[in-house]
């Protein structure tokens, strides 16, 4: 259930979340427009936006007097900046807006969820999260969805009209862009980080748990996730997967890291998991 | 020159070799899941056990294709072995959130009905533990080996490669070694208790030991739980479709803040006192028919007397004035009852009446025993004479959406026990007959004053400024239907007895004004769609804890502290913190481990992440300089 009555009383969550929604109509609009002026102003309100995103990030820690990154609410505005951080890294490296409007649309979709799972308090850290590979562990697997996420809008693109994109005028030095290498190029981006963060994770175990992998649900999820990306890459590169197959594998892969962000509190052993976000 | 068509026999060629293949994939998965299958029915569990047939799987597959087999290494070199195998590894690990894992059979036969005997037989109970799905761990490390093997030797190009897959035969390897080697038991300590000598073994072990001995004596030299403070503050409670109410907005206690309340309407605090002193300090008129409130000075010391407040006295207890809106006041010659919470609220209760406390709660007094005592032939309680030498009061506490709760209070101590009913306690005060010379009655809604003196009673009309007992008793102003206004006093040390005053504006259904919340009645603001908001402490969240630990071995002796996070190892023993009792802070539940696999392991990530770093992120640019 949303309470809107918390958006007059957050006017910086509003302000951010509006602006990642009028970054989203502006990159949308700028695939019709010929004046490249409408995608500047779409790439700068999306700056802005995140610079927003930024301020919630570090006063929530401010308040709260540890990392943001314990309740759903406080993870999902935290993807929101990494979304939007990794898709401005990309337009800059790609020289394109092409997925812009994909990008903010979901940094946007985040903070609307992020709505709905708003923290009636702000909880404190219990002791088994407060450990120095807390804030790595989180920040290197968000930092990995988000170019999944980058992977999967880019696969979308090229499903759906891959032409669209040159025609479009958005892009910077009129190259032509292949959707298909940013996915992959995302892909062993975001494949990297959740090899990382998989790793952090289980080193933290040890410290916590005394067991570096006890086949908890979450970790038995994100192995499954990783082999996803894994069998991604061995594909492309063994087997010269490529085209509409690689792109349905990349949107598929990021359905599962979704399911292992989400998904968990749906499986009948969730009671037995400690990473399911507790309502 | 003819082109040579191609035949029916060139073009079968490359058929049959791909198809063989898939046959040697098959066989080699498919033996592997089938052998686990059939030893899952013939051998009970055991990680050591597990372990074994894995490695041993590994060892023998690993030789066959590297040298008595080659063909059947260039197929588990390749990615389709690798895929198939770690598919259904991907398959089995979901299929292990899917299904309960871990649980004692009855729950298999509740849970799946005519599917758990085959649940249980299939290993899906424990599936990371079951011998098929170690039999694929098996075949993943032999198709590792030969293929790092294939691949030799290493150059800038597979590099990568080599770290990332070098890296995961590591992470296998030594969690083979830790299936077959780690000792993993439970400790529990008191403080001051004996020490620990040996661990419980959470899993059994080769022979069948359920303890393992440490080689030294643990001791709790020390326990230390530290919490979280919390201070007051404003809960928003809502009320889901089960009636549970559940947490849905925290407001600090800030003065002057207007909040806005979820279902319309708005909040500001005008003032938190933290430990108030609340005495009846006037009274407000409503305009309605009923009288509420009478102004009494008695002795030069003003009080107004209301429904829940309604007697005052003398200091010498000479004379005594009661008030009432109806009924007579409880007559000064007959015992009185009186119910008080924690927070000091005190009413005076007649048997067979209910007086209410705040929003909704009430108290009934249904029996009064003078010399309260326990009949054991009947099992029940009984007065034992008509002296009231213990005094107790049966009563029923009643609230909205709570099952009534009936109890016994004794005047005298000890209390009289009774079951967890959810609602406050509440101390019973017996006032015997009171000898007051003179028992002044106000009946509000008659308005008239019964002046009962030692030989005769007198009945006049209430007026205001009615002198009463030679001048002592005045009586002021009665008010119709008076809200009582409550005097707030003390700032006092943390908070004891904590008000909050609130105005509210715009809410639908109440009355804009103030409202007050005590902490300690728990009063709440019921606001619309099931929602309420209470003055409240949360509960203290336990921040650490912590063991002291004292290691005797040999004669010699050393320290070690061990907290969630922050293992202790000595003696290649390493202590963690796992749990406490919150009621028992002298208790510490502690798992010890030894894992020779873990550096192995260890190893094997820093490999891995750095082949998988390489692979993913230098290895590419590198070839499109290259290629550029």
């Amino acid at each position: 259930m949303v309470d809107l009555t918390l958006l007059l009383e957050n006017p910086t969550f509003t302000a951010t979340a509006g602006g990642y929604a009028g970054a989203t109509a502006l990159y949308a609009a700028a695939w019709r427009s010929a004046r490249p002026r409408v995608a500047r102003v779409a790439t700068g309100l999306f700056v802005w936006a995140a610079l927003g995103n930024l301020t919630l990030i570090v006063s929530r820690w401010l308040e709260a007097g540890r990392p943001p990154f314990k309740s759903l609410f406080e993870s999902m505005v935290f993807l929101a900046f990494c979304i939007a951080v990794v898709y401005l890294v990309a337009e800059w490296l790609y020289r394109t807006r092409v997925f812009g409007a994909l990008a903010a649309g979901g940094a946007a979709l985040a903070l609307v969820y992020a709505l709905t799972k708003w923290d009636a308090e702000i909880v404190k850290l219990p002791p088994a999260l407060q450990s120095g590979w807390f804030v790595p562990h989180v920040v290197v697997y968000f930092v990995g969805y988000a170019a999944l996420f980058l992977a999967a809008a880019a696969s979308v693109v090229q499903l759906l009209r891959p032409e669209l994109a040159v025609r479009a005028g958005t892009i910077f030095d009129g190259s032509q862009v292949s959707m298909e290498r940013v996915a992959l190029d995302s892909i062993r981006f975001g494949f990297a980080m959740l090899t990382v963060g998989l790793f952090f994770g289980s080193v933290w175990a040890k410290a916590a748990w005394g067991d570096y992998w006890v086949w908890d649900p979450k970790e038995n999820w994100s192995l499954v996730s990783w082999l996803v990306y894994g069998a991604y890459l061995h594909l492309r590169r063994v087997k010269g997967w490529q085209g509409k197959r690689a792109a349905w594998l990349a949107i598929a892969g990021f359905a599962v890291v979704m399911f292992t962000y989400l998904g968990m509190e749906l499986l009948p052993t969730s009671s037995d998991s400690a990473h399911v976000y507790q309502d | 020159m003819q082109p040579i068509a191609p035949s029916a026999a060139s073009v079968s060629v490359k058929q049959p070799a791909r198809l063989a293949e898939w046959q040697k994939i098959a066989v080699l998965v498919g033996g592997g899941l089938a052998t686990g299958l059939v030893l899952e029915q013939l051998v009970p569990q055991r990680p050591a056990v597990q372990a074994s047939f894995a490695a041993l799987a590994a060892i023998v597959f690993t030789a066959m294709g590297l040298g008595f087999r080659r063909e059947l290494g260039n197929t588990m070199a390749g990615f389709r072995f690798a895929g198939t195998v770690l598919a259904v590894i991907a398959a089995g690990a979901a299929v292990g959130t899917v299904v309960l894992q871990g649980r004692p059979p009855e729950a298999y036969r509740t849970s799946y009905g005519a599917l758990a005997e085959a649940v249980v037989r299939l290993g899906l109970t424990d599936v990371a533990h079951s011998y098929w799905f170690t039999s694929q761990l098996g075949l993943l490390m032999a198709g590792l080996v030969v293929s790092l093997v294939h691949r030799w030797p290493v150059s800038w190009r597979n590099a990568g490669f080599f770290l990332a897959h070098l890296g995961l035969f590591s992470i296998l390897a030594g969690a083979a070694l830790s299936a077959n080697l780690s000792v993993r038991g439970r400790i529990d300590l008191k403080v001051g208790g004996p020490p620990a000598t040996a661990a419980a073994l959470t899993q059994p072990g080769p022979g069948g030991e359920t303890v393992a001995p440490l080689g030294m004596a643990v001791s709790l030299e020390r326990f230390a739980v530290d919490k979280y403070q919390t201070n007051e503050r404003l809960g928003l409670y809502q009320a889901d479709a089960r009636g549970r109410l559940l947490l849905r907005a925290a407001y600090e206690l800030e003065p002057g803040v207007k909040r806005r309340l979820p279902g319309g309407g708005r909040f500001t605090l005008e003032g938190y006192y933290p430990n108030v002193d609340l005495s009846v300090a006037g009274a407000t008129p409503r305009g309605l028919a009923e009288p509420g409130a009478l102004q009494v000075i008695v002795d030069g010391r003003e009080v107004w007397l209301t429904a829940g407040s309604n007697r005052v006295d003398t200091e010498d207890g000479e004379v005594a004035v009661l008030f009432a809106l109806k009924d007579p006041p409880v007559a000064a010659d007959e015992p009185r009852h009186e119910i008080a919470l924690a927070d000091g609220h005190t009413h005076t209760v007649r048997v067979a009446h209910t007086v209410p406390f705040a929003e909704g709660f009430e108290v009934r007094a249904l029996r009064f025993f003078p010399d309260f005592t326990w009949d054991p032939e009947t099992a029940a309680p009984v007065s034992a004479s008509t002296s009231p030498d213990n005094p107790a009061l049966e009563v029923e506490l009643r609230a909205p959406g709570k099952e009534p709760a009936r109890r016994w209070l004794l005047a005298r101590p000890p209390a009289f026990p009774h079951p967890p009913d959810g609602f406050p306690e509440v101390v019973y005060r017996f006032r015997p007959a009171a000898p007051a010379k003179t028992v002044i009655q106000i009946i509000g809604a008659e308005r008239a004053v019964l002046v009962n003196e030692a030989v005769e009673a007198k009945r006049q009309h209430l007026s205001d400024g009615l002198q009463l007992a030679g001048g002592r008793v005045r009586l002021g102003r009665l008010l119709a239907d008076a809200v009582p206004t409550q005097r707030a006093e003390g700032a006092g040390p943390p908070a004891q007895n904590p008000i909050a005053v609130l105005t509210v504006a715009g809410v639908p259904g109440l009355d804009d004004g103030e409202v007050v919340l005590s902490g300690r009645a728990r009063s709440a603001l019921k606001l619309p769609g099931g929602q309420a908001l209470v003055l409240e402490k949360p509960e203290e969240d336990v921040r650490s804890f912590q063991s002291n630990l004292l290691f005797a071995r040999g004669g010699q002796t050393s320290r070690g502290s061990v907290a969630v996070n922050e293992p202790f190892t000595t003696d290649g023993w390493t202590f963690y913190q796992v749990n406490f009792d919150p009621n028992d802070h002298s208790y510490s539940g502690l798992e010890v481990v030894r894992d020779p696999g873990v550096p192995l392991v260890f190893l094997g990530f820093l490999l891995s992440g750095l082949g998988v770093l390489y692979a993913t992120l230098v290895e590419p640019r590198r070839l499109r300089r290259r290629e550029a």
